[in-house]
């Protein structure tokens, strides 16, 4: 499996994540699997997000990740501005995280 | 008499397998019937007592010494301005090399009591905590701030049913507009599904008010679900109606304060309207239910409704003449509804979902002939819609007889795959074995529950697991206490397909039997074991399992 995965928003902004912590969302896990073309190019390009909240996801993926992983280690807040929250709801619904 | 010479005896240390019988004897063979050890609970007792820990008085002394020492140069060339302040010091830095004493020995015993833990946990029938050594008693075991929110945030998901701690973005998201639901002036565009996904987190968190709800009371909404009215006052529900008349399907929780002439505005206003939830509405009149049903008509497809007395024979016949389009159909503790009159729902042409839960009151004596009336009822609704009936679900139906399962054999088809028969007590043991003994029809069934049936037992479930073991996604035998391992075995030898299980005050469960079933059904995702004593922490490791109602060991 490569190790990472360039997550591309609708107005160009490019994110590069580990493959696991991208895989936390069930929607970039699906489309990195064999069957599709992201699993050749490592590119996948989420026209229905801007950076702002490509951003945000990023964010959330690594805190995710890196939580779930030390089960014992303090959790802390997930900080998130309250202007982008709905928008944001709707783009974690789509990456089912 | 009896009860001085017991005592003796005990005194002097004899066996418990005496034949001799006092009243602690009488309880110990209980909680050994009940696979209950006394002696783990007494050793966890011991481990988890409150009594503090302290330092004996030559280690006070030698505390004394130390800080004499630090302080005996500046005390002799001190001032009398400087003494004061010498004087706190002094008692500051005793009080500091205290504490440091006392967090060592704490320290000390906090091993000893997670090491006993730890053996508890491996062989809880012979292990001991160890005796707590000179000078240090027991004390409840400290966990660190970070510990404790670690455990509550475990905790927290597991009321959400996850099995990880880290919340969901989504989560996070709905918790955050519901903090400012207030400053918000209005959803944009955002669909339907996940409007009712906001509306259900401002429900959870008692934040509906007449001003969010506008949010949701939009002219082109066709669903909305508020499951907390409770802050809604009559004309708040009634504005429902204003903003939102196009509506097909409406979902009210907790609308005690809708009076009779909001209700019949409401739906005279919505014409759309084709399902309709209503849970608590206690104010509206038995005339208004029957004005409702006579308005809606053949419109209506699917209804519930609960906790009220309201909603009796008159509203349930006068819904069953009128609303023959009913195909799901759920009412939840309407004590002056009786099963009696089921047979009216003959008149539906397509029903497909029946939900009844405690139909009557609990406070009323069931007599044989309302038994027997209510089953008539029941055995001529069934005869009707049994081939048809995807779900049907009865509880607490105290009239419910052996005839009624008969009925359901022999009328229910493949069609059927959810089947609920909880707290049923005139059902026994052998009723349930004849309802799944050779039904080839329950080949289907993938949601099952026979939780608080208290009469069945092994017959019933060997015979259960014979007919519907293979589709099972969905298992409840909560309280089903007589079972054994045994008993339970298929659950990891022919269940493949769990997702969900209750083995709740199932006291045979233990780790092993957990981990057996998980390894046959790996897509498991959440269990219930409350009161079950032998499922412990151990079973931490298992990711992507939600496991409720643990013991904690301290």
């Amino acid at each position: 499996m490569q190790q990472h995965v360039t997550l591309v928003s609708s107005d160009g902004f490019e994110f590069i994540v580990s493959t696991e912590a991208a895989s936390v969302s069930g929607t970039l896990k699906a489309s990195l699997s064999d069957n599709f073309i992201e699993s050749d190019t490592r590119k996948i390009v989420l026209d229905n997000m801007t950076g702002e909240l490509l951003e945000k996801v990023c964010d959330y993926l690594m805190y995710n990740y890196k939580y779930s992983k030390y089960p014992n280690a303090e959790l802390p807040e997930f900080e998130i501005p309250p202007e982008i929250a709905l928008q944001l709801y709707v783009a974690a619904d789509y990456l089912n995280v | 008499m009896s009860n001085t010479r017991w005592y003796k005896r005990s005194k002097s240390g004899e066996s418990s397998n005496s034949q001799v019988k006092g009243p602690n004897s009488a309880l110990t063979e209980f909680l050994r019937s009940q696979n209950i050890s006394a002696k783990e609970i007494r050793d966890r007792y011991l481990a988890q007592s409150h009594v503090p820990i302290e330092i004996s008085p030559e280690e006070e002394a030698a505390i004394l010494e130390q800080v004499d020492s630090e302080f005996h140069e500046r005390q002799a060339t001190a001032t009398d301005k400087e003494a004061d302040l010498i004087a706190e010091q002094y008692q500051a830095r005793f009080t500091e090399l205290r504490d440091v004493a006392i967090a060592e020995k704490l320290q000390i015993y906090e091993l000893s009591v997670e090491s006993a833990s730890k053996s508890l946990s491996d062989s809880p029938a012979d292990s001991a905590v160890p005796e707590p050594t000179e000078n240090i008693r027991p004390a409840k075991k400290l966990r660190s701030a970070s510990q404790r929110k670690a455990i509550k945030d475990t905790a927290k998901a597991l009321l959400e049913r996850s099995a990880s701690r880290v919340p969901s973005l989504r989560n996070l998201c709905l918790q955050l507009c519901v903090q400012n639901i207030d400053d918000l002036e209005a959803l944009g565009y955002i669909d339907e599904e996940h409007a009712i996904e906001l509306s259900h987190a401002i429900c959870r968190n008692r934040a509906l008010t007449a001003q969010s709800l506008r949010l949701f009371a939009r002219p082109d909404a066709s669903h909305i679900e508020f499951w907390d009215c409770a802050t809604l006052n009559d004309d708040a529900l009634r504005s429902i109606a204003v903003y939102a008349p196009n509506l097909e399907s409406l979902v009210l929780g907790m609308c005690g304060r809708l009076s009779s002439e909001s209700f019949e505005y409401m739906f005279s206003r919505m014409r759309r309207l084709k399902r309709v939830q209503l849970h608590g509405p206690f104010l509206v009149s038995t005339s208004s239910w029957k004005t409702f049903f006579e308005s809606i008509g053949n419109n209506l497809e699917e209804f519930a409704v609960s906790d009220t007395l309201n909603f009796n024979d008159e509203a349930f016949l006068c819904m069953a003449k009128n609303c023959p389009n009913i195909s799901k159909l759920i009412i939840r503790q309407c004590d002056s509804f009786g099963l009696k009159n089921l047979a009216a729902l003959t008149n539906l042409n397509q029903l497909l979902h029946l939900e009844l839960y405690h139909p009557t009151d609990e406070s009323v004596v069931i007599t044989e002939e309302d038994s027997i009336e209510a089953s008539k009822g029941f055995v001529s609704m069934i005869k009707k819609h049994g081939s048809s009936l995807q779900t049907l679900k009865l509880e607490a139906c105290e009239e419910l007889r052996a005839d009624t399962l008969q009925a359901i054999k022999d009328n229910c088809s493949p069609q059927l795959t959810t089947l609920h028969i909880t707290e049923c007590p005139q059902l026994n043991d052998e009723d349930l074995q004849n309802l799944f003994s050779r039904w080839e029809a329950a080949a289907n069934i993938s949601d099952l529950s026979l939780s608080r049936t208290a009469e069945a037992g092994r017959l019933a479930i060997r015979e259960m697991f014979l007919s519907c073991a293979p589709q099972l996604a969905h298992l409840s035998l909560n309280s089903l206490y007589t079972l054994t391992e045994e008993d339970l075995a298929p659950l990891y030898i022919t269940c493949h397909r769990l997702k969900s299980l209750d083995l709740s005050f199932v006291r045979s469960v233990d780790d092993s039997l957990v981990q057996k079933i998980l390894k046959q059904n790996p897509g498991l995702e959440y269990m219930e074991v409350f009161g079950n004593n032998h499922v412990t922490e151990n079973l931490e490791q298992l990711r992507g399992l939600a496991v409720v109602g643990r013991e904690r060991i301290a």
